[in-house]
């Protein structure tokens, strides 16, 4: 039932709409009055020409040349730069004509497309070929912690002692420990490097644990700014000399 | 052995007992993600707002569920879609026609643990709505403020931005989180013991039966305990220096903000404090730096063609970076 409505509905105004432009009316046709020639009867004035010197010194005249830009107070480098992209132009537009510009055009597109395919397919790094990696971007910071390859640590661990500086002491033979691992080739000395990195670095065993020990109370002294006397440096001293004689 | 030369300054024996308790409930349901874990206990003991991405399935709602279930405070949870408007999170005033005024209905924004699923679903429009009550705790409507409850944290979780029907979050949102937690797929000896978990129909009667740890004061007790951590000034200026080397690296077009520098230290005390200590170690820096500027840094666009990623750069920046000691 719902189709035949709408089948009935598309007749009724399909139908509609071709009266609606078809009214069957005529419209009367209109009659074009007779043609009637005219002519032209009315004297032209005599013939007029211009100053061929005068308009021979308006052509001469710098005001009259708009080819060619002399801006005012312009320099000799800006107008050799015009110079040089008006020739550009030329060689391009005027002489080789525009058709065979849009042609180089058409080409470079080309070249340039079928080079990013062959860039997609072959998956080249265009951007590292022209730029250095990311790992070698240079840094802004220098170490600023001493050396440990110079420092006398002997005759300062010494000094810091006599100064009853024991927080420094402890600093100090951290870094002398520091600097007997990496000189036995058991880590890797770098500034980067977290003193727990370097308790991972070590094999299991003896060694291991003491080392650990030893970076937990420098660690505790040194970042946790806990105090230190001379009893309690004399018990962490006896750990170090116990891990240096444990290097050998 | 370790510490015997030094007593703790302050008891964190509270703190690790419920931190312990915490991984302990989780790990009954959760399988792996331990580092995630962490990271999200940090970041509450931190007073930080978190956002986890990863892609679909990997149980980054079921670990945020779980934490909030483990925290006995006012929970709500957001499902961000792209129609959702600022009203529907902030709240709305609605005329009452029995007392002739206009009174505030409360958005779902107020409670304490706030959970927004897929929160890169809802266009910047609705992001916008957060802006305020993230970062200063409190919303403005019709002239008036309306300060949030302590604690007060976003737990939100989101697809990776490539994926379909995604929207990248404005920058100015993505600073206000202290970690963005990507959450891996888990390696085959996790996926095995997650299937057979589910098989043995654990998971759902465990989940109902997860009882609360913390309580909203504790919450608050803990974190005053944590901002009072000893931080060395070396490793301030450490840190300023990671952040500061984020301005200046060629490999990003943005970087880190001093609310970067600020998250830093925060979240460094709050894993301090995980580990048992009450001051905080270069370690512990270098640890939460990945998570804390993920998401703050921006490469410049030929980086992120050669496929390099914000950690990559992370990674090699902290390297060059002279550890304090």
């Amino acid at each position: 039932m719902r189709r035949l409505f709408l089948a009935l509905t598309f007749i009724i105004f399909s139908v509609a709409c071709c009266f609606a432009n078809d009214n069957g009316k005529k419209s009367p046709e209109k009659k074009a009055p007779p043609a009637v020639l005219k002519i032209d009867t009315a004297q032209l004035p005599a013939r007029r020409h211009f100053n061929e010197k005068k308009i021979n010194n308006y052509l001469k005249d710098k005001e009259f040349i708009y080819n060619k830009d002399d801006l005012p107070g312009e320099t000799l480098w800006n107008r050799f730069w015009r110079w040089f992209w008006q020739m550009i132009d030329r060689k391009l537009f005027a002489a080789a004509g525009s058709r065979r510009f849009y042609f180089y055009l058409e080409v470079a597109i080309g070249v340039v497309f079928v080079l990013f395919i062959l860039y997609k397919v072959t998956g080249i790094n265009a951007i590292s070929v022209f730029r250095g990696k990311a790992r070698d971007i240079p840094f802004t910071y220098s170490e600023s912690i001493e050396n440990i390859h110079e420092v006398n640590f002997d005759a300062e661990i010494e000094k810091a002692i006599t100064g009853h500086n024991y927080r420094l002491a402890v600093r100090l033979l951290y870094l002398y420990s520091l600097k007997q691992l990496n000189d036995a080739g058991i880590i890797n000395w770098e500034v980067g490097k977290t003193n727990m990195a370097y308790v991972n670095e070590l094999p299991e065993g003896e060694r291991k644990r003491l080392f650990r020990i030893l970076t937990r109370q420098f660690e505790y002294i040194w970042y946790g700014d806990f105090r230190v006397d001379s009893t309690s440096f004399t018990e962490i001293d006896t750990l170090f000399k116990q891990f240096k004689q444990n290097l050998g | 052995m370790e510490n015997e030369f030094f007593e703790q300054r302050t008891d964190l024996s509270k703190l690790s007992a419920a931190v312990e308790q915490i991984k302990a409930t989780l790990g009954t349901i959760i399988v792996g993600q331990h580092e995630s874990i962490d990271l999200l206990i940090a970041g509450i003991l931190a007073d930080g707002h978190i956002l986890i991405e990863g892609v679909p399935g990997v149980a980054k709602t079921l670990t945020a569920k779980l934490i909030a279930k483990a925290i006995d405070a006012q929970y709500s949870r957001v499902q961000f879609t792209p129609d959702l408007m600022p009203s529907d999170i902030l709240g709305t005033s609605i005329f009452n026609p029995k007392t002739a005024e206009f009174e505030f209905k409360r958005g779902p924004v107020f409670g304490n643990i706030i959970l927004i699923d897929e929160i890169n679903r809802a266009p910047a429009k609705t992001q916008s709505a957060l802006f305020e009550v993230m970062e200063e705790r409190q919303i403005t409507i019709d002239g008036h403020q309306y300060k949030m409850e302590e604690p007060f944290t976003v737990l939100a979780t989101q697809n990776p931005v490539e994926h379909e029907g995604t929207y990248r979050l404005p920058e100015a949102q993505l600073d206000r989180f202290l970690f963005k937690i990507e959450v891996k797929y888990p390696t085959l000896e996790e996926e095995i013991a997650i299937v057979t978990q589910q098989h043995q129909q654990k998971t759902a009667d465990q989940l109902n039966h997860v009882a609360p740890v913390l309580s909203a004061v504790d919450i608050n007790e803990l974190r005053k305990q944590v901002r009072a951590l000893h931080v060395e000034d070396k490793l301030i200026e450490f840190t300023a220096k990671v952040i500061h080397e984020t301005r200046n690296n060629k490999s990003l077009q943005l970087g880190g903000s001093p609310r970067a520098s600020l998250a830093i230290i925060n979240a460094a005390k709050a894993m301090a404090a995980i580990n048992g200590r009450d001051f905080v170690t270069p370690d512990d820096i270098i640890y939460v730096v990945p998570p804390v500027l993920r998401h703050r840094i921006m490469l410049t666009p030929d980086k992120e063609m050669e496929g390099i990623t914000p950690d990559i750069v992370i990674a090699q920046m902290i390297q060059k970076i002279e550890v304090p000691r």
